[in-house]
């Protein structure tokens, strides 16, 4: 009998050996240019906005009929229900502004983006677009409490070397700053795992591994206002064992999370350790889902393939989620079951403080579709969610609260693996 | 596996229309191949290989070295790939490999075997791929890299961004999930593992 690995090996490459050409490469862009996205299979199962034209069509759909999405008890199917009522209680609780790193989240991370787009929440209007120096890409963008200012990363290499602060500055026309701050270039020995601006934008908080062992982690944070190192932390190895890390500060700036998809850490800060490992304590974790399986019902529970965001006010995790409403696919059926929805997506918030389940802030049915489930940005306690959830067949996008979604317009990006591309 | 080696030119004499078609002809196969592996999707492959390409191309200016292309192109093709599994509706996989047709009524796209495929596969090596698809975005990466490419741990945590210890633990995760579902009867399965 061959091992596991011996058998995928054999299965992998024998599914490789099946394509034996590819077609003609069309490169029609001109370097520099704005990527002309082909219209095809591709851009329809990516089903982002991938043109303005389309981008503003939709807003304008928006704007004649803003949707509600809400869960009907019992049976749980979604009713697409007209109303444009939730505008103002959702504009009054949202940021209006984000800034996104139109790339990071498409293709490539590495070597970041050419561009940094101020977005207006509600309407997707692109309001400014800023460009890194000469030579150099943004890899990381942050938001402080404010909405009006953010901290963007820029450098080489897939680094950010640089850090600026962007402001945003409202009146009769959007304008915007960008200063460098006196922050020192990372060590060459080293590598950014996440970094997280303070609500009140005085400090930046670096988590950074070892880049020649690829193993300890060191955490600083650096005064802003002078570049000053005001507290560092290191461990040999890793708070968690995986490599997804967020990194955010609590609202009154006494704790810093480091989250993965499966765990939550807090790091008081106010102490005077310098131990990651000692001086942190994990507050939230859950097992990883090894295997999709659809034969059984399960309950909605943290999609683990994906990573769970901190609540400013540090007492809540929120999670993307999924489970089977109904078992499907017996031995020998095709597909999905005569009889949708068989599936569950939604947000989960647990409790840091006991580590349990605090309450389901949005459940709806879809079918096949349940991709795409990510918590992008939370408000302090956790009760609206900005991110992408399974609806129908489709993957939506938008605000979640109290078991109502409102639909915004998409961005050309998502928050990707390892580099944030977008913060509100 | 194909050998992927990137030859180190004069950035100053060839355009960048010419550095990336013979980067293309050089290793559009063996990408395209990699994100079938990843996907299951000739289709989706491809237009993830296309994208990576016209990327570099798009950015051509900003890469430090043509040496620095070959590595670049493997990360975006891995990216488009995490963003097609995240962005493409998720099928239910049966046990022989394939998808099945939506609620919709329409065929299923990703992990839909072509002619060819199933007579090229064995009836174990679907079940491998079957059980491969059902793993979560990172084991599958970790699974494909350490077992398709045949990459160290290393070099499997440079491409994908993370340390040696995640790859370890999901590629060990990977291989323990799809060793049960290779035990386990057909489409019966639920396991969790322990963080």
């Amino acid at each position: 009998m061959n091992s596991v690995e011996d058998q995928v090996r054999a299965a992998t490459r024998a599914e490789a050996s099946t394509l034996r050409e590819v077609r003609p490469l069309r490169l029609t862009p001109t370097p520099g240019a704005a990527p002309a996205r082909r219209a095809g299979a591709w851009a329809r199962r990516s089903k982002t906005w991938l043109a303005p034209v389309t981008a503003a069509a939709v807003v304008i759909a928006l704007a004649v009929s803003l949707v509600i999405i809400r869960d009907i008890p019992g049976e749980r199917t979604v009713t697409p229900t007209a109303s444009s009522a939730t505008s103002a209680s959702t504009s009054a609780s949202v940021p209006k502004y984000y800034v996104w790193l139109p790339g990071a989240g498409d293709l490539a991370l590495p070597p970041g983006s050419t561009e940094a787009v101020v977005s207006d929440t509600f309407t997707g209007k692109r309001l400014a677009t800023l460009r890194p120096k000469a030579g150099y890409l943004f890899f990381s963008v942050m938001a402080t409490a404010d909405d009006r200012t953010f901290i963007l990363g820029e450098g080489q290499h897939a680094q950010p070397a640089v850090w600026y602060v962007l402001r945003i500055k409202t009146g009769s026309a959007l304008r915007t700053s960008m200063s460098r701050l006196p922050i020192p270039a990372l060590r060459p020995d080293s590598l950014t795992v996440a970094p997280a601006i303070s609500p009140d934008g005085r400090k930046l908080a670096v988590l950074y591994i070892h880049s020649s062992t690829r193993s300890g982690e060191t955490m600083r944070i650096y005064s802003t206002a002078t570049g000053a190192v005001l507290h560092t932390w290191s461990s040999p190895g890793q708070l968690g064992d995986y490599g997804q890390t967020t990194l955010s500060w609590t609202a009154d700036e006494r704790q810093l999370t480091i989250g993965s998809e499966v765990s939550m850490w807090m790091l008081n800060v106010t102490r005077s350790g310098h131990s990651l490992t000692a001086d942190s304590k994990l507050v939230w974790s859950v097992k990883s889902v090894s295997i999709i399986d659809t034969s059984q019902p399960s309950p909605l529970s943290c999609a683990t393939d994906l990573t769970a965001l901190a609540t400013p006010d540090g007492k809540s995790v929120v999670c993307a989620a999924f489970g089977v409403l109904r078992a499907i696919s017996p031995p020998g059926s095709t597909g999905c079951p005569a009889i949708p929805p068989w599936n569950t997506t939604g947000f989960l918030e647990y409790s840091t403080t006991t580590g349990k389940l605090a309450r389901t802030l949005y459940k709806s049915n879809s079918s096949c579709a349940f991709a795409g489930d990510d918590a992008l940005w939370t408000n302090a306690s956790g009760s609206m969610v900005i991110g992408y959830v399974g609806l129908g067949t489709a993957t939506r996008f938008g605000v979640f609260s109290a078991h109502r979604f409102t639909p915004l317009p998409e961005p050309l990006t998502t928050k990707t693996w390892g580099t944030p591309g977008i913060a509100w | 596996v194909d050998q992927v080696e990137t030859e180190d030119t004069d950035v100053g004499t060839w355009t960048a229309e010419r550095h990336v078609t013979a980067l293309y002809q050089a290793h559009a196969l063996s990408l395209a191949r990699l994100a079938l592996v990843m996907l299951g999707d000739p289709g989706a492959a491809e237009d993830v290989v296309q994208d990576a390409f016209l990327g570099l191309y798009r950015r051509w200016d900003s890469l430090t070295a043509p040496s620095a292309a070959w590595p670049y192109l493997r990360t975006s093709v891995l990216n488009g790939c995490r963003t097609a599994l995240r962005r493409q509706p998720r099928h239910s996989v049966l046990a022989d490999g394939t998808a099945g047709a939506r609620d919709d009524g329409a065929a299923a796209g990703p992990a839909l075997e072509s002619a060819e495929a199933t007579v090229v596969h064995s009836e174990e090596q679907r079940a491998v791929l079957a059980a491969i698809r059902r793993l979560p975005t990172r084991q599958r990466e970790a699974l494909v890299l350490r077992y398709y490419l045949d990459m160290t741990e290393d070099q499997a945590a440079d491409a994908m961004r993370v340390s040696r210890g995640t790859v370890k633990s999901a590629t060990s995760r990977a291989v323990a999930a799809v060793g049960r579902m290779l035990e386990a009867p057909v489409s019966t399965r639920r396991s969790r593992e322990g963080a």
